[in-house]
């Protein structure tokens, strides 16, 4: 044993070559690297050498890395991160997920996988305990994901083995397939699954059967143990529990910021035939989770009978597909849209992509700008029903209208010319998820400035910060939050917060926990996650060496993304967040500021130690955070 | 009196699921007081609308005023 909640080891596959090695660090890597995107970005930036690399080549390196907690049964820890450059963005690609393919990683041993090359013909990987070997993928090639995680257990003869795996829409280099595990957990963002689909890589399939080391299992399983027992007297995790994230639908809706007819209005008449109540009482079959998390916020859906049946063996739908894929193209059937998004899980796809793409192209159809010569006869209309599905479809399988949509909004935009561009809701090429930057500033920041394209866990949300009994105030006082600020204020104070906070999700990332597990977001303290680490790891350590590991992170993530030409100009919003709202409560109130938003831009930049000429973190920076390696000589 | 309506996740602050009921408007009554006096703490309101339109937790309430209250929700 080399230390606790890490295995020390970390496999290194040559697909080109068909060639497995071990890498086995110390644990000073560990320490200042802790797992996820760390260990991640470590690798991307240690392979790719400087180059600007193809995303869709053989020489980028794809990367799957636990976090440091997963699999040592602390709560609420289950996630991996994905890194690799982003087919859809050209920027780095990192997307997170639960469920039980990391932890299940760091039972088997390793702390990571490294991918680089591409196999000559389809393949996948197996892993298990300390062990594993590239085989034979061909008679996988091509079939759903439920269909292809099936045959994988039963060819490897073992129900419980865990599968990371693309559909049909990776194989064919959709520029938003994703990366399931146990068909309803996702690497959801930035067309990750096309990078394995360029390396052939359908799978990877792991058992492990070994604890995880920790160092003191008591206080860990004690601290498992008062989460089970307080959830739910925690307003955030019961609601979690008991709503999900769909509740947000309805209540966004009342606020008038749920994105309707591609972000025309916040406010959708269909809302609540679409929102969490009439999920639960309609469709819902059970409440699953995640590797040792008592939470259970997700939805598992089914409907056995008629033309709509939708397999529960794909989960259930989160706030953002129901919304992307709902009122974002007026559709307000709830069971089309449990269709539609395990329609997305069969085949791999980014809910959250394929919405926004889709409604592009009702927009751009509305506007006139393309007509059924181009959409193979469909008539894109907001609120039409019977496109959805067949879009889906056509998309997953690059079929007519469908290939030029597999491409991505921006890229669809250039195809579609006559300013259609104007109707573009991405940055970086990544289509914006289902959160209003003009009612929460904060997140316009994160939208502009997050790494790998619009996302919107890049930092904290606004709500949670601004009243003195607001949880992210009550809750990070001890990191310097504890002054309330509001949603729309766009001063040096909500540039702190994001940055702060920044570094806190990056940290949660690095450990592989889960923001609806913990504090702003939900049940668990800041003090229990740092005697978590300090329970598994036995470190004494605090949340400055936390939080500056996050900012590590984030400063190895600038680094790539400047060496494959990104500077600050790509750190900007769409011009829609910069006009009024409409609809709702908050009808004509104004978008955010131009002017004021490049400032608060520039002030981060400043604030985090990044060059705004060059986009790249300073020097001294990078000497601060031991991140000399990455220094240009 | 003020009719008080709790939307989705706050409705399991009431005893009862309909998640409506009245209040007497009380002089210098608020949302803040209202919350209160039901146990919902203010860091899980997202939203106040009174008649329909965007108010604080420090609103004064009036007779005849109807105050909807939506849980907080961020990052789905
Ligand atoms: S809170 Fe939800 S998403 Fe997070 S670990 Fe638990 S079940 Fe999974």
């Amino acid at each position: 044993m080399v230390g606790y909640g890490f295995r020390g080891k970390i496999l290194l596959v040559d697909l080109t070559k068909a060639e497995i090695l071990v890498e086995k660090p110390g644990e000073e890597f560990y320490r200042g690297y802790l797992g996820g995107p760390g260990i991640g970005l470590y690798y991307l930036l240690r392979r790719s050498n400087k180059r600007v690399i193809d995303p869709l080549g053989p020489e980028n390196i794809l990367v799957f890395a636990p976090g440091l907690l997963a699999g040592t049964g602390a709560p609420c820890a289950p996630r991996y991160t994905v890194v690799a450059k982003s087919p859809l963005t050209g920027a780095l690609g990192k997307s997170e997920a639960g469920g039980w393919w990391g932890p299940e990683l760091k039972r088997a041993g390793f702390d990571a996988v490294v991918i680089k090359g591409r196999a000559a013909r389809p393949v996948y990987l197996w892993i298990k305990d300390g062990e594993a070997e590239i085989r034979d993928a061909s008679h996988l090639w091509g079939l759903e994901t439920g269909e292809a995680q099936e045959k994988i257990r039963w060819e490897l003869g073992d129900e419980k083995v865990q599968v990371a795996q693309i559909g049909p829409a990776g194989e064919r280099l959709v520029r938003f397939a994703n990366i399931c595990n146990n068909l309803a957990h996702f690497n959801g963002r930035n067309g990750l699954g096309a990078v394995m689909g360029a390396k052939n890589l359908r799978a990877i399939a792991v058992r492990g059967t070994r604890s995880v080391e920790v160092k003191d299992r008591e206080a860990v399983a004690g601290i498992l143990r008062w989460v089970a027992e307080n959830y739910r007297n925690h307003p955030l995790s019961a609601a979690l529990h008991e709503h999900g994230t769909p509740l947000g639908i309805t209540t966004n809706n009342a606020g008038g910021c749920l994105p309707t007819n591609h972000w025309e209005t916040g406010c959708f008449a269909r809302a609540e035939d679409i929102g969490s109540e009439k999920l639960i009482e309609k469709y819902l079959v059970k409440r699953g989770g995640c590797f040792a998390c008592p939470i259970r916020c997700k939805r598992v859906v089914e409907i056995q009978e008629g033309d709509l049946r939708v397999d529960s063996r794909y989960g259930g739908p989160e706030y953002e597909a129901l919304a992307a894929l709902g009122s974002n193209c007026g559709i307000g059937n709830l069971a089309l849209l449990l269709k539609a998004n395990e329609l997305c899980n069969r085949y791999g796809l980014d809910t959250i992509s394929v919405g926004m793409t889709i409604s592009f192209a009702m927009k751009c159809y509305e506007e006139g700008i393309i007509d059924q010569s181009l959409t193979d006869g469909l008539e894109l209309r907001f609120g039409r029903e019977e496109v959805l599905l067949p879009l889906i479809e056509k998309i997953a399988r690059r079929e007519g209208f469908g290939n030029l949509l597999a491409e991505g909004s921006r890229a669809a935009a250039a195809r579609f010319g006559r300013q259609s561009e104007k109707y573009l809701l991405e940055v970086k090429g990544q289509e914006v998820p289902m959160h209003d930057p003009r009612v929460k500033s904060g997140l316009g920041l994160q939208f502009a400035l997050a790494v790998n394209g619009a996302d919107h866990w890049f930092a904290q949300h606004d709500p949670f910060f601004t009243a003195r009994d607001s949880f992210g105030v009550r809750g990070m006082a001890s990191i310097g939050l504890g002054e309330p600020v509001g949603a729309t204020d766009l001063d040096h104070r909500k540039v702190r917060q994001v940055l702060y906070t920044s570094y806190l999700n990056g940290a949660y990332d690095m450990l592989g926990v889960c923001v609806f597990g913990y504090v702003a977001r939900s049940v668990t303290p800041l003090d229990k996650l740092l005697a978590l680490v300090e329970a598994v790891t036995g470190w004494q350590t605090s949340w400055w060496e936390l939080l500056k590991a996050g900012e590590r992170m984030l400063a190895m993530a600038k680094e790539f993304n400047a060496r494959q030409g990104f500077t600050v100009a790509d750190d900007r919003l769409p011009e829609k967040f910069f006009s009024p709202l409409k609809g709702g409560p908050r009808d004509g109130e104004p978008g955010l500021d131009p002017g004021r938003f490049a400032a608060a831009v520039r002030l981060f930049y400043e604030m985090a130690g990044w060059d705004p000429g060059t986009g790249r973190p300073t020097a001294a920076k990078l000497y601060e955070l031991d991140l000399d390696w990455l220094v240009e000589k | 009196m003020v009719t008080v309506r709790l939307h989705a996740a706050l409705r399991s602050c009431l005893p009862h699921q309909s998640g409506v009921l009245r209040v007497s408007a009380a002089e210098g009554l608020t949302v803040r007081k209202v919350l209160q006096d039901l146990g919902v703490s203010c860091g899980a309101v997202g939203l106040v609308l009174v008649n329909g339109k965007m108010a604080s937790l420090d609103r004064r309430l009036l007779p005849g005023d109807c105050l909807e209250l939506y849980p907080i929700f961020g990052g789905g």
